[in-house]
């Protein structure tokens, strides 16, 4: 069996489980001692969890788990600013570094619920923040196709785990791109789901308005059936909408009519690479010769987007990283001066603890929210992100012959070299500049690869299927098809 | 102040000051880095500039990803069903860094100097 071939999905995996053609042990050793020869190389994973899950693996295999159940015995990664509980959760932050999480995340529990294995979690940028997972506070993670490149950020360990064959799964966070750029770079799928889909119990805050959980696999299929275990209502996150999810059973089925593509044109002006406009070309014609209308559409503010969005996520993520105070949540025992006031205690650890980008936009979301240029700023990117917001209702509205899904660049470029942009954070934070918007209008968006393998020496390229609010069966059944009949 | 001209910001330092003590992080003390980070945060400011040439009268403030509403509870004492919350605060106290007692020991609120 071979474990490691890029057409060895979930359902594979499940299959093989149930068929007993081998072990939930030997397959979970045989993925932990990959981890363990490629993560020195890659640093995908900041923890790992052998003996917890070759137990769990065990357990399984006496048959005290069910392997009927979606995700039996399946190895899978969650980015590490989940909680799980006794499990250290730093989000890659020196001021969480010794945190041990006294409860489960929501999807951790239902995760684990549904039969999977967590067996370690993953590098990200510190707190969520970046494009290029190179903010961690524990080393860069690189891209598994091309180490001198970045695997994209935020969720950049829970992309490139996926891509390296590392694990079967992962989930990552998306707040501005997190998923969907590192799925893009990686040559993976990543789902950003809608706004309320996934519960955020149990996930570090960023930027409350803004965050969302989604999975990462190699196929659509795999990201569909991780997206059912995850999604629903949770009593515990208020923003969480009550619906059922079963978007893996419909992937496949014939559409009643076929969905009516929009292409936001000026996506592909100025400033896109030329090879990701052609290959992203290619997918909309594929679409095209295939029988679906394909028709161009505006999105008048998108442009505005990442300024509307470096306004608002640093005033949110100002305030929801005030509780770190380096004390709470355990960082430097010995280092706390009970001679020092408890405020230069804050300060002090505050200071040691943080790193440069979490710095800066606390700096940049107290800057505006502050009292004489609130207006100016958070209150005139408010009003911004309902005009982007109402140029995606007005495109999907039925009424005045809307689209069913807009086609769109995931990214203006392929995967950065490691330290491009590291410097420059206005270059870094252009990087978003299409998956941004979908994140103001708090809509669910795909991210998959425009063809199936990579030639050596080339860089992987996704373009991303964006859908109106709870719309996720939509995208990834269209995602689906085109994996199956119009991918080369 | 700062000031603001053709959309091109300068940060002074005593307002760089003032927003370290906001987000109660101790300033940072190197030149360069100062340097720096007023530079990244005035280009930042600057290029947010181009907002500012959108109307947007009349345009109502959006907040949250969805138009739904959040929903709340009643203020009920509930028990996870999961676990129980004895267990899940003895292993919040267990976390701290230093404690008395079940307590969680932090510095002085007022230091010596705010005393005196």
């Amino acid at each position: 069996m071979n474990f490691f071939s890029n057409d060895f999905s979930i359902r594979a995996y499940v299959d093989g489980v149930r068929n007993r053609q081998f072990s939930v042990s030997e397959a979970v050793e045989a993925f932990l001692s990959r981890i363990s020869s490629l993560n020195p190389d890659i640093n995908a994973f900041l923890d790992t969890y052998e003996a917890d899950s070759l137990k769990e693996a065990e357990a399984f295999d006496r048959g005290e788990s069910n392997p009927s159940l979606p995700l039996a015995g399946v190895p899978v990664a969650i980015k590490d600013n989940m909680l799980m509980r006794g499990k250290r959760t730093t989000a890659a932050s020196r001021i969480l570094e010794k945190y041990t999480a006294s409860y489960d995340a929501t999807v951790v529990s239902k995760l684990k619920n549904a039969g999977a294995l967590i067996v370690g979690k993953t590098n990200l940028d510190e707190f969520a923040m970046g494009s290029s997972s190179e903010t961690s506070a524990f080393g860069p993670v690189k891209n598994p196709l091309d180490t001198s490149r970045v695997p994209g950020g935020s969720s950049g360990g829970s992309a490139a785990a996926v891509a390296a064959n590392m694990v079967l799964g992962s989930l990552g966070s998306d707040t501005g791109g997190s998923i969907r750029q590192p799925a893009s770079f990686c040559g993976v799928v990543g789902l950003k789901p809608t706004y309320g889909s996934v519960s955020r119990y149990g996930l570090m805050a960023l930027a409350s308005s803004l965050d969302q959980i989604g999975p990462f696999g190699k196929t659509v299929e795999d990201v569909a059936v991780l997206f059912d275990v995850i999604a629903g209502k949770d009593p515990l996150d208020a923003t969480s909408v009550d619906r059922s999810w079963a978007t893996s059973l419909s992937l496949g089925r014939p559409f009643e009519r076929k969905p009516v593509i929009g292409i936001p044109r000026d996506f592909f002006a100025q400033g896109i690479d030329e090879m990701v406009a052609r290959s992203v070309e290619g997918a909309i014609d594929s679409f095209g010769r295939d029988g679906f209308e394909v028709k161009e559409i505006q999105l008048p503010h998108a442009s505005y987007a990442v300024s509307c969005y470096y306004i608002i996520l640093p005033a949110e993520c100002s305030s929801n990283l005030a509780r770190y105070d380096g004390i709470r949540y355990a960082r430097l025992d010995d280092a706390v001066s009970v001679d020092s006031s408890l405020r230069d205690a804050y300060l002090d650890q505050r200071h040691a603890g943080f790193g440069d980008e979490p710095k800066r936009r606390m700096l940049l979301g107290a800057f505006v929210l502050s009292s004489g240029y609130y207006d100016a700023y958070y209150a005139k990117a408010q009003k911004v992100r309902r005009l982007i917001f109402n140029d995606f209702q007005n495109v999907f509205d039925a009424s005045k012959g809307g689209v069913d899904a807009i086609v769109a660049p995931v990214t203006p470029t392929p995967a950065f070299s490691l330290g491009e942009k590291i410097n420059d954070p206005l270059a870094m934070y252009l990087s978003d500049i299409f998956t941004i918007p979908v994140n103001l209008a708090g809509l669910p968006s795909l991210s998959l690869p425009v063809k199936r393998s990579w030639d050596s020496g080339e860089l992987p390229i996704g373009f991303q299927i964006i859908g109106n609010h709870f719309s996720e069966e939509s995208i990834l059944s269209l995602g689906h098809y085109y994996q199956t009949y119009l991918s080369d | 102040m700062h000031t603001y001209t053709d959309g091109m910001f300068s940060l002074h330092d005593k307002e760089l000051d003032h927003l370290f003590d906001l987000v109660r992080i101790k300033p940072e003390s190197d030149k360069k880095k100062r340097k720096k980070l007023l530079h990244d945060l005035d280009a930042l400011l600057g290029y947010f500039g181009e907002l500012q040439k959108l109307s947007t009268d009349n345009i109502e403030p959006l907040s949250g990803g969805t138009l739904l509403e959040s929903v709340t509870r009643a203020d009920q004492d509930r028990v996870r069903m999961d676990d129980s919350r004895e267990q899940q605060r003895r292993e919040c106290v267990g976390a701290f860094p230093q404690k008395e007692n079940e307590s969680l020991k932090v510095p002085p609120v007022f230091g010596a100097e705010d005393v005196s």
